[in-house]
C-alpha cells in the first residue's frame, strides 16, 4: 500500500510539466544518441550533462534516465535498416533484425523492438519499484567498512569484466583512482599532486573525464562516412511496425525471459546491457522451438535481446540509487551527476529524498510509455537525423562538449581537461583500455578513501575489520574470487583436462 | 598490438614510478589511520604490478591474431578534430568562444570528410548562434568574449 502511495507521489512530480519536458528532451536525445552508431547511452549522457546544469535534481535525472533507456531502444533501429548496431547493447539485433528488414519487414521488427524495449523496461520498473526500498532498507546498517568493501566490489568487478583484458581493466580502475586523489586532502588538507595549479586544488571533476573519454574518444575513432538509410515513409508507418498476432505469439515468452534476464544481470557491476541481450538472444535460441532458425530473419530474434537490454538499463538503476554503487559507465555518470545536484546515493537516500526517488520511477512509467509513442510515430524522422554526415555530426557534436566542458566552472581549464582526457581516451579504445573503470574510480575515489579511513579510525588502525564484519567480510570474499577466478578456472581446466581420460582409455 | 602494448606497459609503468616517487613525500601513516599518502603509495604500487601483465604477456602467444590497433586515417581525422579543439583554446582570448567554436566546427567539417561549402558556412554560422542561446540564454552561463564584443 505504502509503495502505491509512493507511486502516486512519484506520478504527480513526474507530470509536473517542466519535469514531463526533459524527460521528452531526454528520451528523444536518447534514441538519436543510441542510433548514431559509436555514440553509446555514456557518451550521450556525458555530453548532455550540462544541459542539466541549474535544473532541479529531479528533472535533471528525469532526462539522464530518459537518455539511457531511450538510448537502449535506438540502437535498434540501425540495427534493423542498416545492419550497423548503433551501440554495443544493439549487437544482437542485427542478426534477425536486419534479414528481416531483407525480406521487407523492417517496420515489423521496428516495432517488436519498441514494443519488446518498453515490456521490458516497464516490468522491471515494477520490479525495481518493489526490490528497491527492500534492499535499501537492508543497506541502511551498512558502516564505512561495508560501503569500502562494496566499492572494492564494484571497482574489480568493473574492472574484470568490462575490458578484452582484465588486467588493462584494472589499470584503468586504478589511474581513475589515482586521478581521485588529486587535489587536497579531505583529512589534512595539504595538496596532493596539484603541481602548484590552484585550479587541481579542488580536485579533478569527474564531467571533463567523462566528457574526454566516452564524448570526444567516440567522435575520434567513429569513421568517416556511414552507409545512407535509405526507406520509404510507407515502410515505417506506425501501421507498418504494428506486429502480427503471430509475431507475438513467437515473441512473447521471450519478451518475458529477456526482462527476467536483463533486470538480474544489469543489477550487477560490470555486466550490462550488452551481457545481457547476448545471454536473453542465447537463451532464447537454444529454448526457442524455431532455433534453428535464429540469425535468419525470426521476429523473436530481435524481440529477446531489446527486451533485455531495456530491462538491463532499469535494473542498473537499482544497485545505482539504493547503495550508490554503478554498474555501469551510464550508471557510473549518472552517479556523478547526483553528487553534483548535492544528492547523495545510497540507502538514505530513500528516506531523505523519497519525492526525488519516486518521481524517477514515475517519469520511468511516463519515459517507457513516450518512448513506444515515439518510436511508432517519429522513427522515418529520426531516420533523417541519422543521414546527417559525420564529418557535420562530429563537428556539432564537439562544439557541444567544448562549451558544455566551460560551462561546468566557467573555466577554459575545464576544456583543456576534457582535451586532454579525449585524446587518452583515444588511445585507451586503440589499446583495448576499457574506459568505464577509469570513470567510476574517479567518482568513487573519494569515497572509498573515506571510508577506508572511517573504519581504520573505528578498528584503531587494525585492518582486519574488513574481513571479521560478516557482511563486508562476504563482500571482500566475492571481489577477491572476482580478481582471481581467471586463474582458478585456468587450474580447474588444467585439472580437468589432466583428469579426463582419453578417448582410447576410456573404451579400454 | 605485440610492440603497442610493450610500449604502453613501460609507459604505464613509469606513471605508477612517478605517482609512487610523488606519494613518498605524503605522509603514509598520521596518527595511526592511513594518511594523504596512503592510497597513492598503493595505487601506484598496484599499477606497476598490473603494467608488467600484459607486458609479459606479450611475449607469449598472447594476443597473436590481435592486428595493428592504428590506422593512419583515423589519426588524420583525429589530429583535425584534436588540433581544432586545441585552437579553441588559443583563441578564444582573442575571438571569443562561441565565436572560437564556429570556426572549429567548420574546420571539422571541411576537413574531415567531404562536406560542401556551403553546409560548412552553415555549420560555423549556426553552431555558435545555437551554442550562445542554449548556454547563454537558456543555461545562463557567460561564454567569454571576445575583441568583437561576442
Amino acid at each position: 500500500m505504502e509503495t502505491l502511495q509512493n507511486l502516486a507521489m512519484g506520478l504527480s512530480v513526474a507530470t509536473d510539466p517542466m519535469n514531463l519536458l526533459y524527460c521528452v528532451i531526454g528520451v528523444v536525445f536518447g534514441i538519436i544518441i543510441g542510433a548514431l552508431p559509436g555514440l553509446g547511452p555514456s557518451a550521450g549522457i556525458a555530453i548532455l550533462l550540462p544541459l542539466t546544469f541549474g535544473t532541479e535534481p529531479v528533472a535533471g535525472i528525469i532526462m539522464l534516465a530518459g537518455i539511457y533507456y531511450g538510448a537502449m531502444y535506438g540502437g535498434s533501429i540501425t540495427s534493423i535498416l542498416i545492419n550497423v548496431p548503433g551501440d554495443a547493447s544493439a549487437v544482437m539485433t542485427t542478426l534477425d533484425g536486419h534479414p528481416l528488414a531483407k525480406q521487407g519487414r523492417a517496420g515489423q521488427a521496428l516495432g517488436m523492438a519498441a514494443f519488446a524495449s518498453i515490456i521490458g523496461g516497464t516490468a522491471c520498473v515494477i520490479m525495481f519499484m518493489f526490490l528497491a526500498p527492500a534492499l535499501a532498507e537492508f543497506a541502511i546498517t551498512f558502516g564505512p567498512p561495508e560501503y569500502f568493501a562494496l566499492m572494492v566490489l564494484g571497482l574489480t568487478t568493473i574492472g574484470g569484466m568490462t575490458g578484452k583484458f582484465p588486467a588493462k581493466g584494472y589499470m584503468s580502475a586504478l589511474i581513475g583512482l589515482f586521478i581521485a586523489t588529486i587535489g587536497l586532502d579531505l583529512v589534512q588538507g595539504i595538496p596532493r599532486f596539484t603541481f602548484g595549479t590552484y585550479e587541481l586544488y579542488e580536485g579533478i571533476d569527474f564531467i571533463p573525464v567523462a566528457m574526454g573519454l566516452f564524448g570526444i574518444a567516440e567522435l575520434l575513432v567513429i569513421g568517416e562516412e556511414g552507409e545512407k538509410i535509405k526507406f520509404s515513409k510507407k515502410d515505417l508507418s506506425w501501421r507498418k511496425q504494428l506486429p502480427t498476432k503471430e509475431d507475438w505469439k513467437y515473441s512473447a515468452p521471450h519478451i518475458a525471459r529477456g526482462t527476467g534476464i536483463g533486470f538480474l544481470i544489469g543489477m550487477l557491476p560490470g555486466a550490462g546491457a550488452t551481457i545481457a541481450s547476448f545471454i536473453s538472444y542465447g537463451v532464447g535460441k537454444k529454448v526457442s522451438k524455431r532455433g534453428d532458425k535464429f540469425g535468419t530473419g525470426v521476429i523473436e530474434g530481435v524481440a529477446a535481446p531489446e527486451s533485455a537490454n531495456n530491462a538491463a538499463s532499469i535494473g542498473a538503476m537499482v544497485p545505482l540509487l539504493t547503495l550508490g554503487i554503478p554498474g555501469s559507465g551510464s550508471t557510473a555518470v549518472m552517479l556523478g551527476a547526483l553528487m553534483m545536484f548535492g544528492l547523495s546515493p545510497g540507502p538514505l537516500l530513500f528516506t531523505n529524498n523519497p519525492d526525488f526517488v519516486w518521481g524517477l520511477i514515475g517519469s520511468m512509467y511516463i519515459g517507457n510509455f513516450l518512448l513506444l509513442v515515439l518510436a511508432l510515430l517519429a522513427v522515418p524522422l529520426f531516420v533523417k537525423v541519422l543521414n546527417v554526415s559525420s564529418p557535420v555530426l562530429n563537428a556539432v557534436v564537439m562544439g557541444f562538449i567544448l562549451i558544455g566542458a566551460y560551462s561546468l566552472n566557467n573555466s577554459m581549464f575545464d576544456v583543456g581537461l576534457t582535451i586532454m582526457f579525449g585524446v587518452l581516451g583515444f588511445f585507451m579504445k586503440k589499446l583495448g583500455f576499457p574506459a568505464t573503470p577509469m570513470v567510476l574510480a574517479l567518482v568513487l575515489g573519494a569515497l572509498l578513501e573515506t571510508s577506508l579511513r572511517q573504519s581504520l579510525i573505528i578498528s584503531n588502525g587494525n585492518p582486519a575489520i574488513f574481513f571479521t564484519r560478516p557482511i563486508s567480510g562476504t563482500i571482500l570474499a566475492i571481489a577477491i574470487l572476482a580478481v582471481s577466478w581467471p586463474f582458478i578456472k585456468k587450474i580447474i581446466d588444467r585439472m580437468r583436462k589432466s583428469g579426463k581420460p582419453s578417448v582410447g582409455e576410456g573404451l579400454k | 598490438m605485440r610492440m603497442a602494448n610493450r610500449i604502453t606497459s613501460i609507459i604505464i609503468f613509469l606513471f605508477g614510478l612517478a605517482v609512487f616517487i610523488g606519494a613518498q613525500k605524503l605522509d603514509y601513516i598520521l596518527k595511526g589511520i592511513p594518511g594523504p599518502g596512503f592510497l597513492p603509495r598503493w595505487v601506484a604500487v598496484l599499477i606497476m604490478v598490473l603494467a608488467l601483465v600484459p607486458f609479459f604477456k606479450s611475449f607469449t602467444k598472447y594476443e597473436v591474431e590481435e592486428g595493428q590497433p592504428f590506422n593512419s586515417s583515423e589519426f588524420k581525422n583525429a589530429g583535425i578534430i584534436i588540433g581544432s579543439a586545441v585552437a579553441v583554446m588559443l583563441l578564444t582570448k582573442l575571438l571569443g568562444l562561441s565565436l572560437a567554436i564556429g570556426l572549429m566546427a567548420g574546420a571539422i567539417a571541411k576537413f574531415t570528410g567531404p562536406t560542401s561549402w556551403k553546409k560548412v558556412i552553415a555549420i560555423t554560422v549556426v553552431t555558435p548562434i545555437a551554442a550562445y542561446i542554449l548556454f547563454d540564454t537558456v543555461l545562463g552561463v557567460p561564454l567569454p568574449t571576445g575583441i568583437f564584443g561576442f
